[in-house]
């Protein structure tokens, strides 16, 4: 799957000093490691940028396009920066995000028609996040006709099913799967992303790479095309870049529901086995589910 | 042909028993959600009423009332809830910690009461980790023996608390707030070297229209997690401390009567959602919540 990279984002220290003193270099250093650990995409996150949006956005850009060639998500909740970043964008970019409240309906998505952009739609809608698969179908699919009737086709639209934390409800975790895997035959043609790194929001630290590693495994066998990533979780890109393929079908087995024993693992291979329980709904999450 | 229409789960909630001296209550060993006696052991409540170690100021006046002959007494009082009023045991809040009190003086008042008694005694501290970690360690060793059910235990403090009560033989009650996956992390955390039979989940409560959606749904979470996952970190009895949340709630406060079928209703959604422990303030709520079942 294309890994997004989601390190340039404003709630991290360095990026919204870099931001706030117009200061290119760390946001470059940032940008051309990223391109170096192997991602495909890189997300430029100014949050909603009430000071300066369209300068800030301009800005943005240009200091990452001179440093690297890889296409940009950019990402915020601003039209104003939206546009202006778009507009001089040298490869086709991804706009982070859309939805299906009527505000982004009337905002956004007209942007992805207007510059032949990319567009991240999530399943989100004036009445909140859809509670299962089933629900985050039936929204998606209205979004996407509406749409589909701005002239954007199926092909730039990136669907984001919304992944909430594993602490907040677990159950989710299979209804987005689920989702992810009928989506093509529910709208032909769409692409899909996620936020990975939410999934282990709230989870002690050192512990929260491994989370989102084995979901992505889990969601790239459920077909997901692209996902928003930690960009230095080293172990992540090289099991997506098939380094890894021991683990892979490691997790493969606990998706087709094998009991694996534990004693006939490594202790790396027993770790992503008892996560992948986790993911798969099969142990209850605790913050110390490898302890046990 | 019936039996097609019943499930058989695969877990089982582990026997627990606690008091000392002839006295023990047995709970656990369901392996069926509540209620579901056509399917399993569903299990049987027990009820304690509450009581404090130090006079209940803040306690509501129609509950005051009925305590008033021996709310000055911690002894007279814990006697009266279980010989007169029938609770299966008691609960008793040290709220003289609050006081400047040595810790010695509460654990030897803690055992005055327990040894006054013919049930079992729940002694339940502040909720403060400094201070119970301070405290309860040494009403455990005071009343080494007689087999107390000891809390709360926070992921805070757990290590000095369940050390002290696995010393002297009691039993604990792990304390979260409203949240399986956090009652299972405490589990886990405990159960590296305290025996699982020996606790009692708390994950709080709240009172009907005051949240009590979300104690029935965590309640309900953690027993499913146990009875029909087999989640066995999580296959221990749980205690409600109802009471409490009730009798601060408007309702109860305006109208004693109203107070009472609050309770009642609260406790009664609870058990529902496979509560085992229901701590009670009113003896008639004991009596209606009892008829119910």
């Amino acid at each position: 799957m294309f890994l997004i990279g989601e390190n340039i984002q404003i709630l991290s220290r360095l990026v919204s000093d870099a931001i706030s003193s117009t200061d290119p270099q760390p946001l470059q250093t940032l940008a051309a490691d990223q391109a170096a650990a192997g991602v495909h995409w890189l997300d430029l996150n100014i949050g909603p940028a009430r000071k300066k949006p369209s300068e800030t956005m301009v800005w943005l850009v240009e200091a990452i396009q001179e440093v690297t060639d890889l296409p940009l998500s950019l990402d915020t909740t601003n039209p104003v920066a939206m546009e202006a970043g778009l507009a001089i964008c040298r490869k086709k970019p991804l706009i982070n995000s859309a939805a299906g409240t009527q505000e982004s309906k009337e905002k956004m998505l007209p942007l992805a028609k207007k510059y032949n952009a990319n567009v991240v739609i999530s399943v989100l809608n004036d009445a909140g996040i859809p509670s299962d698969a089933a629900a985050r179908a039936e929204s998606i699919m209205e979004t996407i006709d509406y749409a589909n009737g701005l002239g954007i086709p199926n092909e730039d639209i990136w669907v984001d099913p919304i992944l909430m934390p594993v602490g907040v409800d677990q159950q989710q975790i299979l209804e987005v799967v689920e989702f992810v895997r009928m989506l093509p035959d529910i709208v032909p043609g769409v692409k899909s992303t996620i936020g990975l790194s939410n999934l282990s929001n709230g989870v002690p630290q050192r512990l929260r790479h491994i989370l989102n590693r084995v979901l992505m495994v889990v969601l790239d066998n459920a077909g997901l095309y692209s996902a928003i990533v930690d960009s230095f979780d080293k172990d992540l890109v090289d099991l997506n870049a098939g380094k890894k393929p021991e683990i892979v079908s490691l997790i493969q087995r606990v998706i087709d529901g094998e009991d694996l024993k534990s004693a006939d693992l490594s202790p790396e291979e027993r770790d992503y086995y008892k996560t992948a329980k986790v993911i798969m709904c099969q142990d209850i999450y605790s913050p110390s589910w490898l302890e046990v | 042909m019936l039996e097609k229409f019943l499930d058989k789960y695969p877990g089982m909630i582990r026997e627990f028993s606690f008091g000392a001296n002839g006295n023990q209550v047995m709970l656990g060993g369901q392996n069926a959600l509540p209620f579901h006696d056509f399917e399993g052991a569903s299990g049987k409540p027990m009820f304690a009423l509450e009581i404090t170690d130090s006079k209940p100021a803040d306690w509501a006046g129609a509950l005051r009332e009925i305590y008033a002959d021996v709310e000055a007494s911690p002894v007279a009082w814990a006697q009266k809830c279980a010989t007169v009023y029938g609770a299966d045991a008691v609960f008793l809040n040290l709220d003289s910690m609050e006081k400047d009190l040595s810790a010695a003086e509460i654990a030897s008042g803690v055992k005055e009461v327990a040894g006054a008694i013919s049930v079992p005694l729940i002694v339940h501290g502040l909720g403060d980790k400094e201070k119970d970690e301070a405290v309860l360690p040494q009403v455990a060793a005071a009343c080494s023996g007689l087999g107390l059910l000891i809390g709360p235990v926070l992921k805070e403090n757990y290590q000095a608390i369940a050390e002290a009560a696995l010393e002297h033989g009691h039993s604990i009650i792990a304390q979260v707030p409203m949240d399986v996956n956090l009652a299972k992390d405490l589990n886990i955390k405990l159960g590296k070297f305290f025996p699982l039979e020996r606790v009692v989940i708390d994950s709080l409560t709240s009172a009907l229209g005051y949240g009590l959606e979300y104690s029935y749904s965590t309640t309900e979470r953690i027993r499913l997690s146990a009875v029909v996952h087999d989640d066995k970190t999580l296959q221990t009895p749980l205690i409600a401390r109802v009471g409490r949340e009730v009798w601060k709630t408007k309702e109860a406060l305006q109208n004693p009567q109203k107070g009472i079928l609050w309770e009642s209703v609260t406790a009664l959604n609870l058990l529902l959602a496979g509560d085992d422990i229901i701590i009670l303030r009113h003896p008639e709520s004991l009596k209606l919540v009892r008829s119910l079942l």
